[in-house]
């Protein structure tokens, strides 16, 4: 059955729906949090729809070149869906169970993708399985070209299916499992209780993972431009049309086809997948072990799980290898050459990304939380509009992002263009609606049980929020700002527009080395990239922070 | 600032240590820096534009984003290798070259001597090995397609000529060096490139051969000073400094592109202009025409 969504929860007391011109501090509140997303995402957005002309438009549409690539966007991302949800599930599947093996290490494989920017895994396969590739060349003898849709398939998959895994992992860990017993005591064997009581369950939390690497996959801009070759995707075309050709009406017009399924995706998870969660109620209390897996079926999916873990370690080892090798694929002895050149040539940029996502990550949680706040303890009519915009960033495609805000600040009294804030902007923008959400639990949590008792208890509203309150949302405060910055950290399909001398980061550094052929100095640089996310994610780890890829 | 790539760093570093002027780049392909110059013209966040053929400097001075700057040292260099009224100024030349991997050379074409004319590269058990960049990006690939304009006698050989290279040509990258690094992984059989671009995997050891054609183009490498920017003397200064013998040796040594500064070495392994067959490449043309020919180049084959 369908639980509350989250706005119908919020109003779960007797509704008592204020106009907010009648308080002052929901009307200053409420301007705090809606007044910057104005700016930052609608205003540009709008640009960007308006831009284009109408013969643009007619270009598009009337050269089957454009409507090629739309298709090949929506192609690809499809099939990474399928292959990144289906390895999420079997991971998440896996862990949720209490007698599969190696489960230590196979946390760490289902997440491991995440502490990498994105393209690594296209920079990788080249290394791993390209014509000079490590696995296909030098070992089985083969001259074969990763270039193309199937590199980016395998690229993709690799990259997203953490996303999936995390995702479907709450999902199948709230499973009941006293059904799957009750299904046993009815006579149905494992496989018929994995058919027709775990599967159907699960249903909807597949949908929306589904949804959210169908989301990202379609905007991925970094893996096509390394590892596409001749597969020309809208990301990469919009980047063309902008940045080599500055035809920007054309550039809008490829962004904003780019948005169309991405908001329809977006849409889908809000309104239709969002709304069909199945919660089995019980009693509290008196809760089974999950069902174990049978034998057979475990070690299959060991096996396809180590196989594919295997694979995800390589791509990591390649990477570092492949920073120390000289010459790869013909010089295998080790230097320190392109590290030397990373700390000689690119360091401000690597000092420039920490910098940059710090401070994203700072006023992400900031607002995130001002923004739950205001919408879990006020009372005010459009509520579900406010939250609707605070989601909304979301839908946003970066590549969209980055040309929105071309248009928006490239002049006065807006003038951010070729600024660092421009860029903390960009950074901060995407992660709001995580952020938001988190902290929007963060309070849930308060409300369902602990609240309560505290009123019981005599606790008056301050104590409540100076004791149990504040401390909720220094968590999410937290969550939200080493997730923020690790996402910063790697993010390249929205800056990639904004950089410019003296504000250039360590992914477009990167994706130039790479798209160069530069391997070794790209390696170095993803090896040093690399080991600063994870230390921030152990570090994290280590002072209790386990919620973080939990989300 | 933009243009070459790798060995940036190193000249700015230097440039700092003797001037103590400090500076901040960002690398595009030409094609793409002169573009967001042209993009940014309202307000201007570079004062150099360094590197790349000067046709893609050339194409951009009708936009009024450049601005002349005769420095003292600019007449050291032969005259031709600068703008007539110092728009831009070449520090150095370079001829189009065949990054050409040989152990596949040799799989697939046998004995077969390396190619040593553009039709060569029209050979179809090449079909799919030929690699170059697309030129509304790169200011290498912009040079290949107009070499063939000066190759041949009217537009429409060199279209027809361009028709045929395509069906060789699995994708266009977007920046100029990438293709001789594809040929050096073996990705293609042949990159077309600069020869110092070819002649920098080379010497990191990948196994190429390198090729320069009958009828080769070639370049000017340019710097020009942006208009309005924000650092106008610093500017002067960087290129003053630019054009002088140090800084075009060390260029030269970090680049193996020859200088076209009269005191400066040869590079290692690279032909003098002199020897080589050259197309008769006229940058005011080449400049003027850049954004028609670009254009129908997309509209024809991108």
């Amino acid at each position: 059955m369908p639980t509350r969504s989250i706005e119908r929860d919020g109003g779960r007391r007797p509704s008592q729906l204020l106009s907010p011109f009648k308080d002052p501090t929901t009307i200053t509140a409420i301007i705090i949090v809606v007044v910057p997303i104005l700016i930052i995402v609608l205003y540009p957005a709008a640009s960007v729809i308006l831009r284009p002309a109408a013969a643009d438009w007619n270009t598009f549409f009337t050269r089957p070149r454009y409507l090629g690539v739309l298709r090949n966007s929506l192609t690809i991302s499809a099939l990474s869906t399928v292959s990144a949800t289906t390895i999420g599930f079997c991971f998440a599947y896996a862990l949720s169970r209490p007698n599969f093996p190696g489960k230590f290490f196979f946390r760490i494989t289902s997440i491991l993708p995440l502490v990498s920017p994105p393209f690594v895994a296209g920079l990788a396969l080249i290394l791993l399985l390209g014509r000079r590739g490590i696995i296909t060349h030098s070992i089985l003898g083969l001259d074969i070209s990763m270039y193309g849709w199937h590199g980016l398939w395998l690229a993709q998959t690799f990259a997203y299916y953490p996303i999936a895994a995390m995702t479907l992992s709450g999902v199948l860990k709230s499973l009941n499992p006293t059904l799957e017993y009750a299904a046993q005591d009815l006579g149905q064997s494992r496989w018929g209780i994995f058919r027709t009581v775990v599967l159907p369950m699960s249903v909807p939390g597949i949908a929306s993972a589904a949804l959210l690497v169908l989301m990202l996959s379609l905007s991925d801009f970094g893996n096509p431009m390394v590892i596409g070759g001749p597969f020309r995707v809208m990301a990469v075309e919009a980047y063309m049309q902008v940045v080599g050709m500055q035809n920007l009406g054309m550039g809008a017009v490829v962004s904003v086809m780019l948005l169309l399924p991405s908001l329809a995706f977006f849409l889908l998870q809000r309104y239709y997948v969002g709304r069909r969660q199945y919660t089995s109620v019980t009693g509290k209390g008196g809760r089974l072990d999950p069902m174990p897996i049978p034998p057979a079926a475990k070690w299959i999916l060991f096996a396809v799980l180590t196989a594919i873990s295997l694979f995800v370690v390589a791509i990591f080892v390649v990477i570092v290898w492949g920073a120390f090798a000289r010459t790869w694929g013909f010089d295998w002895s080790l230097t320190f050459r392109n590290f030397e050149f990373t700390l000689l040539a690119r360091l401000g940029h690597i000092w420039n990304s920490v910098r940059f996502s710090l401070m994203a990550g700072i006023g992400t949680a900031i607002f995130s939380v001002i923004a739950a706040y205001v919408l879990y303890r006020r009372q005010f009519t459009g509520k579900r509009a406010f939250d609707f915009l605070v989601v909304l960033p979301a839908a946003l495609p970066g590549t969209l992002v980055g040309i929105a805000f071309i248009f928006a600040f490239n002049r006065p009294p807006l003038l951010l263009t070729g600024t660092a804030t421009i860029i903390v902007l960009s950074m901060a923008v995407r992660n709001v609606p995580i952020g938001y959400r988190t902290a929007l639990s963060g309070l849930h949590q308060i409300d369902k049980s602990i609240e309560e008792s505290a009123a019981d208890g005599g606790a008056n509203t301050f104590q409540i929020l100076k004791d149990i309150t504040l401390p909720l949302l220094k968590t999410a405060f937290t969550v939200t700002l080493v997730y923020t910055f690790i996402r910063s950290m790697n993010t390249v399909s929205a800056v990639v527009f904004l950089v410019s001398a003296g504000t250039n980061v360590a992914t477009t550094s990167i994706l130039g080395l790479a798209e160069h052929g530069y391997w070794g100095e790209a390696a170095a640089m993803a090896t040093i990239l690399i080991a600063i996310t994870s230390s921030v994610v152990i570090l994290f780890r280590l002072i209790g922070g386990k919620r973080l890829f939990e989300l | 600032m933009s243009g070459v790539g790798y060995e940036i760093s190193r000249i700015l570093s230097q440039f700092q240590r003797e001037t103590g002027i400090r500076t901040e780049f960002i690398r595009l392909s030409a094609g793409e820096m002169a573009a967001r110059i042209v993009a940014g013209a309202r307000n201007p966040r570079g004062d150099i534009f360094l590197g790349g053929p000067s046709e893609t400097h050339e194409a951009i001075i009708p936009e009024g984003v450049l601005s002349p700057y005769q420095s003292p040292r600019a007449d050291e260099t032969d005259p031709s290798f600068h703008h007539p009224e110092y728009y831009w100024s070449g520090f150095y030349v370079g001829p189009m070259g065949f990054a050409i991997n040989t152990s596949r050379w040799r799989a697939a074409m046998g004995d077969d001597p390396y190619p040593e004319t553009w039709e060569d590269l029209l050979d179809e058990r090449l079909r799919g090995e030929v690699i170059m960049a697309s030129p509304a990006a790169s200011g290498t690939a912009y040079n290949i397609v107009a070499t063939q304009f000066f190759r041949h006698g009217t537009e429409e050989e060199a279209w027809d000529y361009l028709a045929r290279l395509n069906e060789n040509v699995p994708f266009y990258t977007s920046s100029g060096a990438a293709p001789a690094r594809h040929a050096g992984t073996g990705e293609s059989i042949i990159g077309i490139a600069f020869a110092h671009d070819v002649m920098k995997p080379m010497d990191a050891g990948f196994p190429l051969a390198l090729s320069i054609p009958k009828q080769s183009g070639w370049e000017i490498g340019a710097v020009s000073i942006i208009n309005n920017g924000p650092n106008p003397a610093a500017a002067e200064a960087f290129v003053d400094w630019m054009l002088g013998p140090e800084a075009q040796q060390l260029h030269t040594d970090l680049s193996l592109r020859i200088s076209t500064h009269p005191a400066v070495q040869m590079p290692p392994g690279a032909t003098p202009l002199s020897q080589l067959d050259l197309v008769d490449y006229n940058y005011q043309w080449a400049g003027e025409n850049r954004g028609r020919i670009v254009e129908e180049w997309n509209e024809r084959f991108d």
